[in-house]
């Protein structure tokens, strides 16, 4: 199978994972009336690979990684909300690639792209879901005053790694 | 997409600042796939693009809605480039029938891709200097833009109009043999006279029965001489109105008849000069044979209707462009403060044939017919007339060339003035 129909197929599958884990979540945590509000997303994000535009993709993403946070800092299941986490940044990226790829004319060059760009894809959300369990089973009992110093270096951290980042993509 | 960039950095603050906020080390998790994301972007995001392209076009010129193909070669002679998007611009006046002037691939090293697309283009000049390569990472997080050398040109010239007018016929002549009868007695090929016998004279040209009913005396047939002529072309290109695409339609009518008649008279041996006359005045010197042609046809694929400059600059008229006593073609729409301009054309001994595009008409069948409409369409066409009328009082032949008719014939019925005057030389 060509990786043309293979990313359809990945994006439709990662979107119906994202919806579905979250889902999972929330009703295992008893949260019925909420299943709505899941059909509706998952019908947001179907409209949104119809018609890829990178501010609703984006509008869905954020709602999902929200009601992701929400979930976790309410005691729900972890997994599943990680888990639909990582396959919504999936979909968001396929969509994203799908509507940087239209209307380019020679599907066999297109092939190798996106089998470069799946292969890639794989690997983040692979790396990413083994660090994150192996942050799920770290538990460290640090003092605080060692917490406010390790808070302060990522912060610091994290303020140049973004800037050196945005530096570099202008 | 530096906008999806910074939305994942905008979600990582959000996440991090969230988790020290409530003071949640779980939601930190949450951060970590989008964290790893972005790092194998920036992993694998060019640090150089290091392409080499090569760009052929089928043809250097072409007519105008003829088929043009362009083939660009790019080799690269770096690292691969997993996510290259490869983009040739467009002009506007081109429309595309084969093939994408973009690309988006993985091109590895020493590879080799090309982009071949076919397209169709109304008059004018197209050159490309560079192609553009945006070269990124796989989830096109941090481009890399370059711009690759592939200069390129084709001329589109007007598109031609079949126009032979065999009539039009200037009143003075140059001396040097061409296909224009010249009113001379010389070696052309149509019976001019008959006059007494002079040695030299080839025999074969001996009006015997003349000759047999004079004693002694030998009688020669003469023939009339035929020469070649002066001709200059003026094209209007002043936009005289609002109506920008009615403007742009009809001077293409013209562009593409001066064209054809430049053409023409080149053909059968003139000498032929251009005056473009609009934003800026640009000429072509007279001049005979193919280099001419060329020479005109490729000012013609340039011109482009300008802004509104009075016809009076004619005043100070390129003596050396139009030959005295040389026919001139206007093709102009005729503004009111044009009338002193011809009549000062016409007291320095210029035959001027003024070929006038009807916008009256063209614009009267684009509108719906409402009283209104109907109204000042008659009112304009009135106006025009006027305008056309006394044009023709100052000794000037005027076509009233309503564009969707052919221009042949109208040029033949009009040139008819020229050769009575001709006759009375």
């Amino acid at each position: 199978m060509k990786n043309t129909h293979l990313i359809p197929l990945i994006l439709y599958a990662c979107l119906m994972a994202s919806v579905g884990t979250l889902g999972a979540g929330y009703l295992l945590a008893g949260y019925w009336w909420m299943i709505p509000l899941f059909f509706l997303l998952a019908l947001f994000w179907g409209f949104t690979i119809k018609h890829p535009v990178l501010w609703i993709s984006s509008s869905l993403l954020s709602t999902h990684v929200i009601l992701a946070a929400i979930g976790i800092a309410a005691g729900f299941s972890q997994f599943f909300m990680i888990a639909s986490c990582i396959c919504a940044l999936a979909s968001w990226d396929l969509t994203m690639f799908d509507q940087r790829m239209d209307g380019n004319a020679a599907r066999n060059t297109n092939a190798s792209l996106g089998k470069r760009h799946l292969q890639s894809l794989v690997w983040a959300t692979a790396i990413g879901l083994i660090l994150v369990l192996f942050g799920y089973h770290l538990n460290l009992q640090l003092p605080f005053g060692v917490i406010v110093l390790l808070v302060l270096i990522a912060l610091g951290c994290l303020i140049y790694g973004f800037s050196f980042i945005l530096r570099k993509s202008t | 997409m530096k906008s999806k960039l910074h939305f994942l950095v905008l979600i990582q603050c959000g996440l991090i600042l969230s988790a020290l906020l409530i003071r949640n080390g779980r939601l930190l998790l949450l951060a970590i796939p989008f964290l790893v994301y972005l790092i194998v972007g920036f992993i694998q995001a060019p640090e150089e693009i290091k392409l080499v392209a090569d760009r052929t076009i089928d043809r250097t010129h072409a007519n105008a809605l003829e088929l043009i193909k362009i083939s660009i070669l790019i080799k690269n002679q770096g690292i691969t480039l997993v996510n290259l998007h490869l983009n040739d611009a467009l002009y506007p006046s081109m429309e595309l029938v084969e093939g994408l002037p973009h690309k988006a691939l993985t091109l590895t090293a020493g590879e080799t891709v090309e982009i071949n697309y076919v397209f169709r283009a109304e008059r004018g000049v197209y050159h490309w200097k560079t192609i553009n390569a945006c070269a990124s990472d796989p989830f096109g997080l941090f481009d890399l833009q370059s711009e690759l050398p592939a200069p390129g040109k084709v001329v589109v010239l007007p598109a031609p109009m079949r126009i032979y007018p065999k009539k039009l016929k200037p009143r003075f002549t140059l001396h040097t043999a061409g296909p224009i009868a010249a009113r001379l007695a010389g070696s052309g090929t149509d019976f001019w006279s008959i006059r007494e016998y002079r040695s030299g004279d080839p025999l074969r040209r001996i009006n015997w029965r003349k000759t047999a009913r004079h004693r002694r005396k030998n009688f020669t047939n003469e023939y009339e001489r035929e020469e070649i002529a002066d001709f200059g072309l003026i094209l209007d290109t002043r936009q005289l109105s609002n109506e920008e695409e009615m403007e742009a339609a009809l001077f293409e009518y013209s562009v593409s008849a001066i064209a054809s008649l430049s053409e023409n008279f080149l053909r059968e041996g003139n000498r032929v000069s251009l005056l473009i006359l609009g934003k800026s005045i640009a000429s072509v010197f007279p001049g005979y044979g193919k280099k001419q042609s060329h020479m005109i046809l490729r000012s013609l694929a340039q011109v482009k209707l300008g802004d509104n400059m009075p016809l009076r600059s004619l005043e100070y008229f390129p003596v050396r462009l139009f030959p005295a006593r040389s026919l001139i073609v206007i093709f102009s729409t005729v503004d009111s403060d044009d009338l002193a301009t011809y009549a000062r054309l016409r007291a320095s001994g210029y035959d001027v044939l003024l070929i006038s595009p009807d916008p009256v008409d063209y614009a009267a069948q684009s509108l719906p017919p409402t009283n209104m409409n109907i109204l000042a369409s008659r009112a304009a066409r009135v106006e025009r007339i006027i305008r056309l009328k006394r044009l023709m009082k100052l000794g000037i032949m005027v076509i009233d060339w309503q564009v969707d008719k052919p221009l042949e014939p109208l040029i033949n019925n009009a040139a008819r003035p020229f050769v009575h005057r001709r006759g009375m030389q």
